[in-house]
């Protein structure tokens, strides 16, 4: 990931109004913030909750601090998640769609490693971890954040973040199965 | 396995996994679950998120503050919008006309009971002996000493009951319609028609009703000046005899109507009216001043209600996300 330099010169740049600065802090972290949207709230509502998360950013970027400028934008990412996951239960029977795994026909090269039914399995496990416990893992096993970092996004303690991350990975083994042991490690 | 413990902790970690096959075989399931996780592929967005020139233009609030001003904004504006309807509808203001009556009437009729006394229908064959001619319907029948006794003490007068279209039976389940008794017409005198004639004819059952004008409702005669006025509804239940006591001394009561005539007594539409008084004199039949209609609050009212619509759809404007990049 880019150094943390790189950003707090254009999240400056940004915080003096200049959209160019922003953009580029979009095109570097977009993929992140959408990889985590995505398989937090779907494939289909990904896009909405990428764009809403740089909106939000772009509204309020005059408050962030310093720090990690991706721990501060995939707190709000994770944030817009959270909202749409709400307003999917207080309107169940809106189902954007099925429980299908996410299987990516162009994965990015460095990380195609994996086999179509691996990745498969592997997101079906995800999608059906607790939210928080989801977020979690996708932040640190996926996303490769540290703990800080994630504990940043995640608006919660370290402490919180390693119980959480120990429950979500041992409740992955579960859903994985016994099949587990016979997958491909890359 | 993060690397997260200290270093105490991590000698007795690898200290019992030395002699823990179960756990050592877990720890290795652990990380190649890692492994497998960071490996899992990472998609490319389908388009670009950069922001355009558009998201550069105010948006809606938020946070907790942002949201309870949204809630507070909308429910404000609901009541509001509630408030100024509710304002209207009890005002009845579609079952007000404007009166164009002459100033002198209106002010000499100020407080005299008309519309009440109107109310006291007759049936046709009674009004028609009471005012000695052929009314046209709806008519009123006004005894003569209902007007000024100065001009006509003698004369019948009948006083035109205009907006009289509904009949009787249907009339009947109006309030307004049986509460509105005068929307009288009386421009210059003109001669009983025709119709008049027929419609004192008829049953009462389908007869509009004719309700007779006492003295007391009949203020001095104006000065010809035609006048479309809307009586104020009374109530409709209440029973005429005590209203035409209150005319005053010397009222006029013209016979009892059964109530079913009271009620049937239509509602006022001053368009349709297309009767005369047949008073001998050319004088105007004195009509009780309807509500005047406050133009300056109803104008004020309209501005609420278009500012609590405007607010409300800014209101729900903030619900809903902003717009799209450009």
């Amino acid at each position: 990931m880019l150094a943390s330099d790189d950003d707090s010169h254009l999240t400056a740049a940004a915080q003096a109004g200049d959209l160019a600065a922003f953009n580029q802090l979009v095109e570097r972290h977009q993929t992140t913030v959408y990889n985590v949207c995505r398989r937090m709230v779907g494939e289909a509502a990904a896009d909405d909750a990428t764009q809403e998360t740089f909106f939000a950013a772009y509204r309020s970027i005059k408050t962030f601090r310093g720090g990690a400028f991706r721990g501060w934008l995939l707190r709000i990412a994770s944030n817009q998640c959270y909202d749409q996951l709400r307003q999917r239960q207080r309107r169940p029977t809106e189902v954007l769609e099925d429980d299908a795994p996410i299987i990516d026909p162009n994965p990015l090269p460095e990380r195609a490693a994996l086999n179509a039914e691996t990745v498969a399995s592997l997101e079906r496990a995800i999608a059906q971890l607790p939210p928080e416990q989801r977020l979690c893992v996708l932040l640190i096993d996926v996303q490769g954040l540290d703990y800080d970092e994630a504990a940043q996004a995640m608006e919660v303690n370290l402490g919180t973040v390693k119980s959480r991350l120990s429950r979500a990975r041992a409740r992955l083994r579960e859903l994985l199965g016994p099949e587990f042991r016979r997958m491909d490690g890359g | 396995m993060d690397g997260h413990t200290s270093l105490p902790e991590q000698r007795t970690v690898e200290a019992h996994l030395g002699e823990c096959d179960a756990c050592r075989a877990e720890l290795a399931d652990l990380r190649n679950l890692k492994r497998m996780l960071a490996q899992l592929p990472q998609r490319q967005p389908s388009r670009s998120f950069a922001l355009g020139p558009r998201s550069m233009r105010p948006v809606a609030l938020s946070g907790t503050f942002g949201g309870v001003l949204r809630a507070v904004t909308s429910v404000a504006a609901s009541l509001a919008v509630v408030a100024v309807g509710l304002s209207l509808v009890l005002q009845g203001l579609p079952r007000q006309s404007v009166s164009i009556a002459a100033p002198s009437t209106a002010a000499a009729s100020a407080t005299a009971p008309l519309p009440r006394a109107a109310l006291a229908p007759g049936n046709p064959a009674a009004s028609a002996a009471a005012t000695g001619a052929a009314a046209s319907p709806f008519a009123a029948a006004i005894p003569a000493s209902s007007l000024a006794p100065a001009r006509g003490a003698a004369k019948p007068a009948v006083a035109a009951n205009p907006a009289g279209n509904a009949p009787t039976t249907g009339a009947a389940s109006s309030p307004f319609a049986a509460a509105s008794p005068a929307s009288s017409l009386a421009p210059a005198p003109a001669a009983p028609t025709p119709a008049a004639a027929a419609a004192a004819a008829r049953p009462a059952a389908q007869a509009p009703a004719l309700a007779g004008v006492p003295a007391s409702s009949a203020s001095p005669p104006a000065g010809g000046a035609p006048a479309i006025t809307l009586a104020k509804p009374a109530a409709a239940s209440a029973p005429s005899a005590p209203r035409s006591a209150n005319n005053g001394p010397g009222a006029a009561t013209p016979p009892e109507a059964p109530s079913s005539h009271r009620a049937a007594q239509p509602r006022p539409a001053a368009g349709s009216v297309p009767v005369s008084a047949a008073s001998a004199s050319s004088t105007v039949q004195p009509t009780a001043p309807p509500p005047p209609i406050n133009v300056p609050r109803l104008a004020g009212e309209l501005l609420l209600l278009l500012a609590a619509l405007g607010l409300t759809a800014y209101s729900i404007r903030w619900w809903r996300p902003s717009a799209r990049k450009s």
